[in-house]
C-alpha cells in the first residue's frame, strides 16, 4: 500500500510514518508484509519502460546525516516518472544506491558464514545440532569447573554444523586446534601443540628451538629434522593437566589422526584425559574429534579405543525445507547500517517475492534434496547477490538458475562450443576411433584419420598444417578434455601417448552444431 | 573525502577498458574482494589464463593501492593485502610460504641484508618449514596490518602504533592469496585465518579437488573465452604507439590506426578458426604488420621526398582493399610458420618485409605447403647424418613398426621372396578385418626391440642395399662375412650410442643393466624414415609389413 | 678426464682407461718383452726410433696447428652471428608483441666441433679482473653452464640456475645469508635481488647468459618448468639460454619434444654448425693441396679415401678426422728411412758428420734399404761395406730427392688447381659434361696418382672449342688464380704466366686461335705436372702413398677379436719359450693344448642354440683328462707306485679341479658375453654367437 502512496505524489508524508511502523524486515513475523503485497498495484507499463529523467545530484551522497523531510517530495517527486522502486527492476534512484552497496555487503557477509538457529517446533522434534552445542556445553563445564577429563567425537556430514556447534561455545582457557589435514603425522601436531600452547600460556615448551638450526633447503623431507622425537609425545602430552589452566584441544578430521603410525598421539591424548581424575590438582582436559565419517571409531586400535569415552555427539544439515528456506531468507535479509526505511520496505519486499517465486522455490527445494550442506546454499545465493547492480537492484530468478548451473553442478567442458576448427576436428576423429572401438587413441591416429577424411572430401575449409591441429591437440589435453592413460614417460614420443576422449557424444554433436559447417557435421554423421 | 563505492566503480571501469570482455568478472571480483569473499574461490578458465591472470593481478593491486584512510570513516573500506603467486613458479612449498608471505606483506627483500624473508613483529622465527608455521605467518602478519595499517615494515613508530590500535575496531583487513595454475598445487585453503584463496586454473574444480574433502567446496567462477568484439578490441589495443626515430617505429605511427584496425579484422577473421587466443593472434599481427605497412611507409617515404612537409596519412580505400588482397594469403602462412613456434615473430616479420610479402602466392595450395615442409625437413636430417647412422636408423623404424614375427618373411634374402613377401603382407592384413579395425603400428607408436634384432634387420639392408658402395677387402670370402663384419665394429655401436643421445632412438632400458641386450625405440617419424629411405635408395615401403 | 672414467655414461661412445703402472707390472704382463716399439727393427738404427718420433711430432704438430686455424676459419662467421645475437637479444624486439619472449639460441650439430660453443662461452664470458675497465662496449654479460647432471629435478635445476650466478657476489663484498629465514637459493626472487643490486652498479645492465649443453639430455619436463618460472621475469631479468644440440636441425628436437605451451614462450634463434663432406673437403683442400702451406709429409690416396669413407659413413666429427690424420701421420713414421724428413743430417751439423754416425756397421741394412730406394732398382748394389764418401753421397741423394719430390709435389698442387679453376668456369658456362664422376677427394687420390689426362685431355679440348667471350672469363679466372700463386713457387715451376699474356693481346678474330694456344697449353701443362708421386724417388719418406690405411686401430670390431682371440690365443700371446719358430707358433693347436676358455668355447660353438650345462661340463672334462694325459706323457713320471685309494682320492681331488676350471672358464665366458642365462630352462644357457667363419 505504501508503494500505491509512493507513486501518487499528493499525501507526502505518509510514506515515511507507514514505512516506520514497519520496523526492518524480520523473518519471524511475515503477515504484514503480505497484506501490503495485496495492496500493491502494478503500475501501468509505459511507467516502466520510461527512462530515467532524474539528474545525478551530488557525486557522492553522506548516507550519515538523515534526509530532511523535504527530501522525500523531491524524491517521490522525481520516482513519480519511473513507477515504484519497490517494483520496478530497471534502476535505482540515485540515493538508494549506496543502501543497495550496504546491503550487498550485509547479504554476502550474511552468506560467508551463514547464521543458524534451529528454531524447534515441538519438543519431539529438537534439532541434533541443539542437542548436541548443549551436550558440548555440559562437556566442557565439567572439564573447565571440576577439572575433569572428557573426550567426546562430533560426527555429521560436511557442512552440517560440526565447527559451528564448536564455535559456538564459550571460550575455555586453552584450546588447542589442530586438523588431520595440517598435521600430517604426530611430530608436526606435537609441534604445533607446544606452539600453541605456548602463545596462550606465554611459555614456551622448548621445542622451537630446535627447529631453528636447519640448513636444508627442503625441510619438507621427512624425517622432519627441526621436530621433536616422538619421544617427546607422551611428557608433553600428560603435561596438559597440569597447566594452569584447563586444556580444551580440538583434532578437526579427527579420523585422519587415526592414520597416523600407531595411533601414538590419540593414545596419549586419551590417556591423559582418561587418567585425568577430577580434584587432585589437574585442571582438566577435554579432547574433541571432529570428523565426517560415522565409522570413525572403528579407525581406532583396540587400545585407543578403550581409553576413548565412547561419547559420540552427532550435527546434521537442515532437516526441514522450511528451514533451508529460514537460512536463505536470514541470509539475505541482513540488516544494513543506517537504515533507509524506504530502502528497507522494498527490500523485503524484493526478498520475499524472490524467496516466494516458484523457479526459486524449485531450485532451492532440488539443492536441498541434492545436499543439505549450508555453504552450497549459500554459494548459491551469492551469485544473484553479486548480480545486483542499480540497473536491477532485486535478485531474480534467472539470477539464481544461472548461478545454480555454474556452481551446483557445472557443464565438464563449457567451451567446446567456441572450440578452434582444429579442435572440433580432433574431436570427430576421436568420435570414429571411439566407433571404431578404439577407445584409447594417439595423436597419430586422430590425425591420420583427420587426413583421411581431407583426402576422401576435399571440403575442409582451410588446411590446418603447420601442426595448428598438434597444437589445438596440447589445448585440449590441458583442459583435460583428452585424459593420458599413462603417466608420460621419456620414452614416448608425444604424439604417441595414448589418451582417452572424455566428451560425449552428444556433447561433439553440439560443438558442431555450435561451429556450424556442414562438412564437419557429414563427417561426424559418418561415425553411426 | 571521496565515497569509496564511487572509487570502486572508476576502478571496475578503468579495469574494464584496459581488458575488454571481462567486465562482469572484473565488477563481481571488485565486489566480492571488497565486501566478504567466500574464502576459497575457484576461477576456471580453459582459454586465455594469462590474461586473466593479469585481470586479477590488476584488479588486486589497484584495491590495495587504496588510501582507505582517505575515506569517509563510516564507509567500511577494507584494506587488502594481496600475493599472487604461481604454483608452478612455487615448486616447493616452502618457496610459496616465503613468497606468499612477502608479497602479503609488501616485504621487499634486499641484498645488503643477505635477502631477508619478512619475518614478524619478532625475528627469528621461520614461517616456511611447514603449513603450521605458514598458518602463524599469516595469523602474525594478521595483526601487524591491522596494528600497521597498511605498510607491513611499520616504520610509523609508537605514535603511529598507538593510533592504529585505536582504530583496530572499525579497520579490516582483507587477505587475498591468489594462485595461478592451482592445478599443480595442493591447496591450503582450510584455515582459521582469515584469508582468501583464489584459484586460477584451466581446469574443472573438480579434477583438481584433493581427496578426503580436504578442501572446501569453492565458489566456482568461470570465464568465457572472448568474444570477437572483445578480442578485437584486445588486439587493437596491442598497437604500439612507439615514438621512437627508428625505422620499424614508423610503422606504428598514430596515423596507421585504422588501417591497422582494418588489418586485425582481416585477420582475425583468417585466423580465428584455428586459434582464438588473442595473444596467439596478436603475436601473428605483430609479425605481419612490418610487411604490411611496408608499402603504405615507401609510398609516405616517395612523398616526402618530394614534399618533405608531408604528414603520413592512412592509405585510401582502394589501397586498402589492394593491401588487403595482396597480403591475405599471407596470413594463412604466417599463421603456419608462427603458431607452431616453427620460426619466431621477428624473424617471420624479417623474412617477409616489404614487397617481400607481395609475391606470397595469391592463393597457397593446401597440402603442397606440407609436402614441401616435410620433404625439406627430411631432406635436412638426412644430410646431417652419416651414412651408418641413417641406415641405423631406417632400421630402427623398420624394427619399431613391424611385428617381430614378420622378420624372416620380410627380410630374408633372395629375390624371390619379394613377391611372397608383400603378398604375405596383404593376407595378413584382410585375416585381420574382425573385430575393432586394426590400427597400424606406425600410428600406435613405435615398438621396442633389443639390439640384436635391430642388427640383424640392420644387417640385411648393407647387404642389399649398401653392398656396391663399399669394396670388401680381399681376405673376406663367405657371402655376407664381410657385411658381418663391418656390423660389428665399434663405430657402429658408437653410432647407436651417438642417436640415443640426440634422441633419435630412444633407449627403454636402463644404461646399467648388463645382462641382456640393451633395448631401443625409434624416435624419428614416419615421413623421416621414408625420406630416409629414399636417400639410401631403401623401399622403406617395401619393407614395412603393414601396407600403407 | 677423471681418473676413474665414468663406464656408464651413455654419451661416451668410446672410453679412454688410462695405462697404469702397477697393472702393467703385475705379473701376466711379465714375460710380455718390453723393448722400444718399432715394425722394422731389423733395418733401423739405434735411437731412431725416438728421432722419428720427434720428427713426428713436429710434423704433426704444423699439420694439426693448420687444420685448426682452417676449423677456426670455418666456425668464425657463426660464432659472430651468435655473439651478436646474445648481445643485442633484448636490444630489438619486435614491436607489439603480447608478452616478452625468452631469447633462446640453439645451437645445432655442436658434436662435430665440441670445443666450438666453449669458445663462443669464453668470448661472451665476463671475468671479474677486467670488469672494471669502462670501455666495453657490449653489455658484459655473466655466463653460468648447466649440465643436464645439474638438474634432475625442477629443484636443484633452479637452484643450478640462480646459484651459479648469485653466488658471485654482485658489489664485491659477500653477504651471509641465514638459510632458514632468508630466501631459498632456488628462489628466482633471489635472483632477482642479487640482479637489482647488479643493476644499479654496472652501465650498461649485464645480460645473464645460461649455457645448456647436451640439451637432449635434460629432462624436458624440469626444462619446460624454468623456461615457464623465468618468463615472467623476463625483461627485468636479461636471461638469455644457449642451447647446445648435438642433433641436426631437423626434425628439430625442440618441436619434436617440447609442447607449444612452452615454445610459445621463447624466442628461439637456431643456429647450425657447418658439416658434411663440404667441411671434410674444404679442410683437405685447405690443409694438403693449398699452395700457401706445404706439410712435412703429403697424405697418400688411400688414407684419403678411407677419411672420406669414415667420415661420410660412420661418424662426421672434425675430431674422428684430425685423429684419422694424425694415425696416418704416426703409421707413416714406421718407417726407418722417414728419418729424413725434414734434413739427412741426423740431428748432427752437417753431413758428413750424419756419414760417419751412419757408418757404423748397425746401419748397413739401413743403408742397405736407402740405397736400394734412392737408387733405380735395375742398378745392382755392392754388399761390400760402406765408405763414408758414398755413404754422404747417398745423403745428398736423399736431399736432392727431397728438393725433387717438393717440386713435384707444387706441381700437382698447381695443376690441380688450375684444373679446378678451369672445370668451375665451364660448370659456370653451363657446360655439364665438364664435371667428373669422382668427388673431390677421389679427383685429389687421382691427382697424387697421375691419373688425371683424362680430364686434363677433356678439358683442353673443352677450352679449345670456347667462344672469344667465354674465353675472355676463363683467362681472367686463370690469371686471378695464377697471381694467387706465392712467388717462390713461380719461379720453379716455369710459370703460366707466359700463357696468360695472351689476355691481353687478343681480339676476337684471334680469339680462335688463342683457344686453341690455351687448350694445348692447358693439356701439355696438366699433363706433365700431374704425375704419379711414386714414381720419385725415396717417396716412401714424405709420402705416405697406397699404403693400406690401419683401418682396425681407429674402427675396430671387438666382438671378432674377442672371439678370434679366445679361440686361438697363441696368435696373440707370444710363446713363454722362445726357442720354437714362428711357424710353430702359428701352427693349430690340439685341442688340449689351449687354455681352459679357449676349450669351453670350441665345445660352445659345436653345440646347439641352447647348451645342457651338465654335457658342457662332460665335453669339457674329457679335454682336460686328454691334457693331463698328455702332460704326464710329457713329465714321464710312473703313476704305478701310487697304491690304489691313493689313486681314488687322487681322482676326486682331479674331479674337483677339473670342476673348478670348468666353472671358472664357464665365468668367463660369461663376462665375455657369450652366455645369455635362460630363465626358463634349468641348468641351459643360450648362446649368444652362432655360425662363427673359422
Amino acid at each position: 500500500m505504501h508503494s500505491v502512496e509512493i507513486s501518487s505524489p499528493r499525501h507526502v508524508n505518509k510514506p515515511s510514518a507507514s514505512a516506520a511502523r514497519h520496523p526492518p524486515s524480520s523473518p519471524s513475523r511475515p503477515a504484514p508484509r503480505r497484506k501490503v503485497r495485496e495492496g500493491t498495484t502494478p503500475p501501468p507499463p509505459a511507467h516502466r519502460s520510461s527512462p530515467s529523467p532524474h539528474p545525478s545530484p551530488a557525486p557522492h551522497i553522506f548516507p550519515s546525516v538523515p534526509p530532511p523531510p523535504v527530501t522525500p517530495r523531491k524524491r517521490t517527486r522525481n520516482d513519480s516518472t519511473l513507477g515504484s522502486p519497490a517494483r520496478s527492476t530497471k534502476t535505482l534512484p540515485e540515493h538508494l544506491h549506496h543502501c543497495l552497496h550496504a546491503q550487498k555487503r550485509a547479504c554476502l557477509a550474511a552468506l560467508r558464514n551463514p547464521v543458524i538457529d534451529y528454531v524447534d517446533e515441538t519438543e519431539e522434534d529438537i534439532h541434533a545440532n541443539t542437542i548436541t552445542s548443549k551436550q558440548l556445553k555440559e562437556l566442557l563445564l565439567g572439564t573447565v569447573d571440576r577439572g575433569e577429563g572428557n573426550s567426546c567425537l562430533v560426527i555429521g556430514p560436511r557442512g552440517s554444523g560440526k565447527t559451528r556447534a564448536l564455535a559456538s561455545l564459550r571460550r575455555p582457557p586453552i584450546v588447542i586446534r589442530l586438523s588431520g589435514h595440517a598435521q600430517h603425522n604426530d611430530r608436526l601436531a606435537l609441534r604445533e601443540i607446544a606452539r600453541q600452547l605456548a602463545q596462550q600460556t606465554g611459555q614456551t615448551f622448548g621445542l622451537e628451538a630446535d627447529a631453528e638450526d636447519e640448513e636444508d633447503e627442503n625441510p619438507f623431507a621427512p624425517p622432519e629434522p627441526g621436530l621433536p622425537p616422538p619421544s617427546h609425545l607422551p611428557t608433553l602430552i600428560s603435561a596438559l593437566p597440569s597447566l594452569a589452566r584447563s586444556t580444551v584441544i580440538i583434532l578437526e578430521s579427527f579420523d585422519l589422526f587415526a592414520l597416523h603410525g600407531r595411533q601414538a598421539l590419540l593414545y596419549c591424548l586419551l590417556d591423559t584425559a582418561q587418567s585425568c581424575r577430577a580434584g587432585k590438582g589437574s585442571k582438566g582436559i577435554t579432547i574433541i574429534g571432529v570428523t565426517t565419517r560415522v565409522d570413525t571409531i572403528n579407525l581406532l586400535e583396540k587400545r585407543v579405543k578403550s581409553r576413548f569415552s565412547g561419547r559420540m555427539l552427532r550435527t546434521s544439515g537442515p532437516r526441514h525445507f522450511s528451514q533451508w528456506i529460514d537460512i536463505a531468507r536470514n541470509a539475505l535479509s541482513a540488516p544494513i547500517p543506517q537504515p533507509q526505511e524506504e530502502w528497507t520496505s522494498c527490500w523485503s519486499d524484493a526478498v520475499e517475492q524472490f524467496l516466494a517465486d516458484r523457479v526459486v522455490k524449485e531450485a532451492l527445494s532440488d539443492t536441498f534434496s541434492l545436499t543439505r550442506d549450508v555453504r552450497m546454499l549459500s554459494q548459491i545465493l551469492s551469485g544473484p547477490m553479486l548480480a545486483l547492480s542499480p540497473t536491477n537492484p532485486y535478485p531474480t530468478h534467472s539470477h539464481i538458475s544461472a548461478t545454480i548451473l555454474t556452481q551446483r553442478c557445472p557443464p565438464p567442458f563449457p567451451f567446446l562450443s567456441v572450440s578452434s576448427y582444429p579442435a572440433i576436428c580432433l574431436l570427430i576423429a576421436a568420435e570414429h576411433a571411439r566407433i571404431g572401438g578404439q577407445d584409447s587413441v594417439t595423436f597419430e591416429m586422430l590425425h591420420e584419420s583427420f587426413r583421411h577424411q581431407l583426402r576422401t572430401s576435399q571440403s575442409a575449409p582451410v588446411q590446418v598444417d603447420g601442426g595448428g591441429i598438434g597444437m589445438a591437440f596440447e589445448q585440449l589435453i590441458s583442459t583435460r578434455v583428452f585424459v593420458p592413460l599413462a603417466a608420460a614417460s621419456a620414452t614416448v614420443g608425444r604424439e604417441f601417448v595414448r589418451y582417452r576422449c572424455m566428451v560425449e557424444r552428444e556433447d561433439v554433436k553440439r560443438a558442431v552444431e555450435a561451429i556450424g559447417q556442414t562438412n564437419l557435421r557429414k563427417w561426424l554423421h559418418k561415425a553411426q | 573525502m571521496a565515497d569509496y563505492q564511487q572509487h570502486l566503480e572508476y576502478l571496475t571501469q578503468d579495469v574494464s577498458d584496459a581488458f575488454p570482455g571481462n567486465e562482469v568478472f572484473i565488477s563481481q571480483l571488485a565486489t566480492l574482494i571488497t565486501t566478504y569473499p567466500p574464502t576459497f574461490i575457484h576461477v576456471h578458465d580453459p582459454t586465455t589464463p594469462r590474461t586473466t591472470a593479469s585481470v586479477i593481478q590488476t584488479v588486486l593491486s589497484s584495491l590495495s593501492a587504496f588510501d582507505t584512510t582517505s575515506f569517509s570513516p563510516d564507509t567500511v573500506a577494507p584494506q587488502i593485502a594481496f600475493a599472487q603467486v604461481n604454483a608452478v613458479a612455487c615448486f616447493t612449498p616452502r618457496l610459496l610460504y616465503d613468497t606468499v608471505l612477502n608479497k602479503l606483506a609488501k616485504w621487499h627483500t634486499r641484498w645488503e641484508d643477505g635477502c631477508a624473508n619478512w619475518s614478524g613483529p619478532d625475528d627469528g622465527i621461520r614461517y616456511n618449514d611447514s603449513l603450521d608455521a605458514f598458518m602463524h605467518g599469516l595469523r602474525a602478519l594478521r595483526t601487524e596490518l591491522l596494528e600497521g595499517g597498511g605498510d607491513a615494515t611499520s616504520l610509523r613508530g609508537r605514535k603511529g602504533k598507538a593510533k592504529a590500535k585505536a582504530e583496530v575496531e572499525t579497520k579490516e583487513v582483507r587477505m587475498v592469496l591468489v594462485v595461478e595454475r592451482a592445478e599443480r598445487v595442493l591447496n591450503l585453503s582450510q584455515s582459521q585465518v582469515d584469508i582468501t584463496t583464489i584459484f586460477l586454473s584451466d581446469v574443472q574444480w573438480d579434477d583438481i579437488k584433493p581427496s578426503l574433502g580436504a578442501a572446501l567446496d569453492p565458489y566456482r567462477m568461470v570465464i568465457s573465452p572472448p568474444t570477437k568484439q572483445a578480442t578485437l578490441q584486445i588486439l587493437t589495443s596491442y598497437f604500439p604507439t612507439a615514438s621512437s626515430s627508428s625505422a620499424r617505429a614508423h610503422a606504428h605511427h598514430p596515423a596507421l590506426a585504422p588501417l591497422y584496425a582494418l588489418f586485425i579484422s582481416a585477420l582475425h577473421s583468417v585466423c580465428a578458426p584455428f586459434t582464438s587466443n588473442p595473444h596467439e593472434l596478436a603475436y601473428i599481427a605483430a609479425a605481419r604488420w612490418p610487411g604490411f605497412v611496408q608499402p603504405v611507409l615507401d609510398a609516405y617515404a616517395a612523398h616526402l621526398s618530394e614534399d618533405p612537409t608531408a604528414e603520413l596519412a592512412p592509405p585510401a580505400e582502394d589501397a586498402r582493399m589492394r593491401l588487403l588482397r595482396y597480403f591475405t594469403p599471407s596470413f594463412t602462412a604466417a599463421l603456419e610458420s608462427l603458431y607452431p613456434r616453427l620460426t619466431h615473430a621477428r624473424a617471420w616479420a624479417r623474412a617477409n618485409e616489404g614487397r617481400v610479402g607481395l609475391d606470397v602466392p595469391a592463393n597457397p595450395r593446401k597440402d603442397k605447403g606440407k609436402a614441401r615442409e616435410v620433404d625439406e625437413g627430411a631432406g635436412a636430417a638426412a644430410r646431417g647424418l652419416p651414412t651408418m647412422s641413417k641406415f641405423v636408423l631406417v632400421a630402427a623404424f623398420l624394427a619399431s613398426t613391424n611385428p617381430p614375427k614378420t622378420d624372416i618373411r620380410m627380410f630374408a634374402r633372395g629375390r624371390d621372396e619379394k613377391r611372397k613377401r608383400r603378398k604375405g603382407g596383404g593376407t595378413k592384413k584382410t585375416a585381420l578385418k574382425s573385430g575393432p579395425a586394426k590400427v597400424p603400428q606406425r600410428l600406435l607408436g613405435p615398438m621396442s626391440f633389443p639390439l640384436d634384432r635391430l642388427l640383424a634387420i640392420l644387417a640385411v639392408l648393407l647387404e642389399e642395399y649398401d653392398y656396391d658402395s663399399r669394396v670388401p677387402g680381399p681376405e673376406y670370402t663367405l657371402s655376407g662375412e664381410y657385411t658381418e663384419m663391418e656390423l660389428y665394429r665399434v663405430h657402429v655401436t658408437g653410432a647407436i650410442t651417438e642417436l640415443a643421445s640426440m634422441r633419435l632412438l630412444h633407449r627403454t632400458s636402463q644404461p646399467d643393466k648388463i645382462d641382456g641386450p640393451p633395448t631401443f625405440k625409434c624416435a624419428v617419424s614416419y615421413e623421416v624414415a621414408l625420406a630416409l629411405g629414399r636417400d639410401l635408395r631403401v623401399p622403406v615401403l617395401d619393407l614395412m609389413w603393414e601396407a600403407v | 678426464m677423471p681418473a676413474v672414467p665414468d663406464l656408464d655414461d651413455i654419451n661416451q661412445t668410446v672410453i679412454y682407461v688410462p695405462f697404469d703402472e702397477e697393472d702393467a707390472s703385475s705379473d701376466e704382463h711379465e714375460n710380455i718383452e718390453t723393448e722400444e716399439y718399432g715394425l722394422f727393427k731389423d733395418r733401423d738404427i739405434s735411437g731412431g726410433y725416438e728421432a722419428r718420433m720427434d720428427a713426428y711430432s713436429a710434423a704433426w704438430n704444423k699439420c694439426f696447428d693448420r687444420l685448426q686455424s682452417v676449423i677456426d676459419a670455418l666456425h668464425a662467421p657463426v660464432a659472430e652471428q651468435i655473439i651478436r645475437e646474445v648481445e643485442q637479444a633484448y636490444d630489438d624486439v619486435l614491436p607489439g608483441l603480447p608478452y616478452p619472449e625468452i631469447p633462446v639460441i640453439s645451437i645445432y650439430g655442436s658434436s662435430t666441433g665440441p670445443s666450438f660453443v666453449k669458445s663462443v662461452a669464453l668470448r661472451l664470458g665476463f671475468d671479474p679482473e677486467e670488469r672494471d675497465d669502462g670501455e666495453s662496449s657490449r653489455p658484459e654479460s655473466h655466463v653460468i653452464h648447466l649440465a643436464p647432471s645439474d638438474c634432475p629435478n625442477i629443484m636443484s635445476g633452479m637452484k643450478a640456475l640462480v646459484s651459479g650466478f648469485v653466488e658471485r657476489p654482485p658489489d664485491g663484498q659477500e653477504v651471509k645469508r641465514k638459510p632458514t629465514t632468508s630466501l631459498a637459493n632456488y628462489d628466482i626472487e633471489l635472483l632477482k635481488t642479487w640482479y637489482g643490486v647488479l643493476r644499479e652498479s654496472r652501465e650498461p645492465p649485464p645480460q645473464l647468459v645460461v649455457f645448456m649443453h647436451d640439451f637432449e639430455q635434460f629432462d624436458d619436463s624440469v626444462v619446460q618448468d624454468m623456461f615457464y618460472i623465468c618468463s615472467p621475469h623476463i625483461p627485468q631479468l636479461p636471461i638469455v639460454f644457449v642451447l647446445s644440440l648435438s642433433s641436426p636441425p631437423s626434425p628439430s628436437y625442440l618441436h619434436t619434444v617440447y609442447p607449444r605451451s612452452t615454445m610459445s614462450l621463447l624466442r628461439v634463434q637456431s643456429f647450425t654448425l657447418p658439416s658434411g663432406i663440404e667441411v671434410l673437403e674444404r679442410l683437405v683442400t685447405e690443409t694438403f693441396f693449398a699452395l700457401d702451406f706445404e706439410p712435412d709429409i703429403a697424405i697418400g690416396p688411400s688414407a684419403l679415401e678411407y677419411l672420406s669413407d669414415f667420415f661420410t659413413r660412420h661418424s662426421s666429427s672434425l675430431d674422428g678426422l684430425s685423429i684419422i690424420l694424425q694415425l696416418a701421420h704416426m703409421k707413416h713414421f714406421d718407417e726407418p728411412l722417414t728419418i729424413f724428413v725434414r734434413d739427412e743430417l741426423l740431428g748432427t751439423k752437417s753431413i758428413t758428420s750424419a756419414a760417419e754416425a751412419l757408418s757404423t756397421p748397425d746401419c748397413f741394412a739401413f743403408l742397405d734399404t736407402l740405397l736400394a730406394w734412392s737408387t733405380d732398382p735395375h742398378t745392382v748394389t755392392n754388399n761390400t761395406g760402406w765408405g763414408n764418401t758414398d755413404v754422404s753421397a747417398l745423403l745428398l741423394a736423399v736431399r736432392e730427392a727431397r728438393v725433387q719430390f717438393q717440386t713435384k709435389l707444387r706441381g700437382i698442387k698447381l695443376a690441380f688447381g688450375i684444373l679446378r679453376t678451369v672445370q668451375r668456369v665451364m660448370l659456370s658456362f653451363g657446360y655439364r659434361s665438364a664435371e667428373t664422376d669422382k668427388s673431390l677427394l677421389e679427383l685429389m687420390s687421382a691427382a697424387m696418382k697421375g691419373q688425371l689426362e683424362r680430364e686434363g685431355k677433356y678439358l683442353g679440348m673443352m677450352t679449345k672449342k670456347l667462344p672469344a667471350d667465354k674465353l675472355k672469363v676463363l683467362l681472367e679466372e686463370l690469371t686471378v688464380y695464377a697471381s694467387s700463386v706465392p712467388t717462390h713457387l713461380v719461379e720453379d715451376l716455369q710459370s703460366p704466366n707466359a700463357v696468360f699474356e695472351l689476355i691481353s693481346g687478343m681480339s676476337d678474330d684471334g680469339a680462335v686461335a688463342a683457344a686453341t694456344q690455351l687448350g694445348d697449353w692447358l693439356t701439355k701443362f696438366l699433363d706433365e705436372h700431374i704425375v704419379n708421386l711414386e714414381d720419385s724417388h725415396l717417396w716412401e719418406i714424405w709420402y705416405t702413398g697406397s699404403t693400406p690405411f690401419p683401418s682396425e686401430l681407429i674402427n675396430p670390431n671387438t666382438r671378432a677379436s674377442v672371439l678370434s682371440g679366445v679361440l686361438n690365443p697363441y696368435d696373440y700371446l707370444p710363446e713363454p719359450n722362445e726357442d720354437q719358430s714362428i711357424a710353430d707358433a702359428l701352427r693349430r693347436r690340439m685341442m688340449w693344448e689351449l687354455p681352459d676358455t679357449s676349450i669351453l668355447l670350441r665345445r660352445y660353438l659345436e653345440a646347439g642354440r641352447m647348451i645342457n650345462v651338465y654335457d658342457w661340463y662332460e665335453s669339457f672334462s674329457m679335454a682336460v683328462d686328454s691334457q693331463r694325459r698328455h702332460m704326464d706323457e710329457k713329465k714321464s713320471l710312473e703313476l704305478e707306485e701310487t697304491d690304489q685309494e691313493g689313486r681314488e682320492e687322487e681322482e676326486e681331488r682331479w674331479k674337483m679341479h677339473v670342476q673348478a676350471r670348468f666353472i671358472r672358464a664357464l665365468h668367463q665366458l660369461d663376462f665375455l658375453g657369450f652366455v645369455k642365462h635362460t630363465g626358463r630352462k634349468a641348468d641351459h644357457i643360450v648362446r649368444t654367437v652362432f655360425d662363427v667363419p673359422e
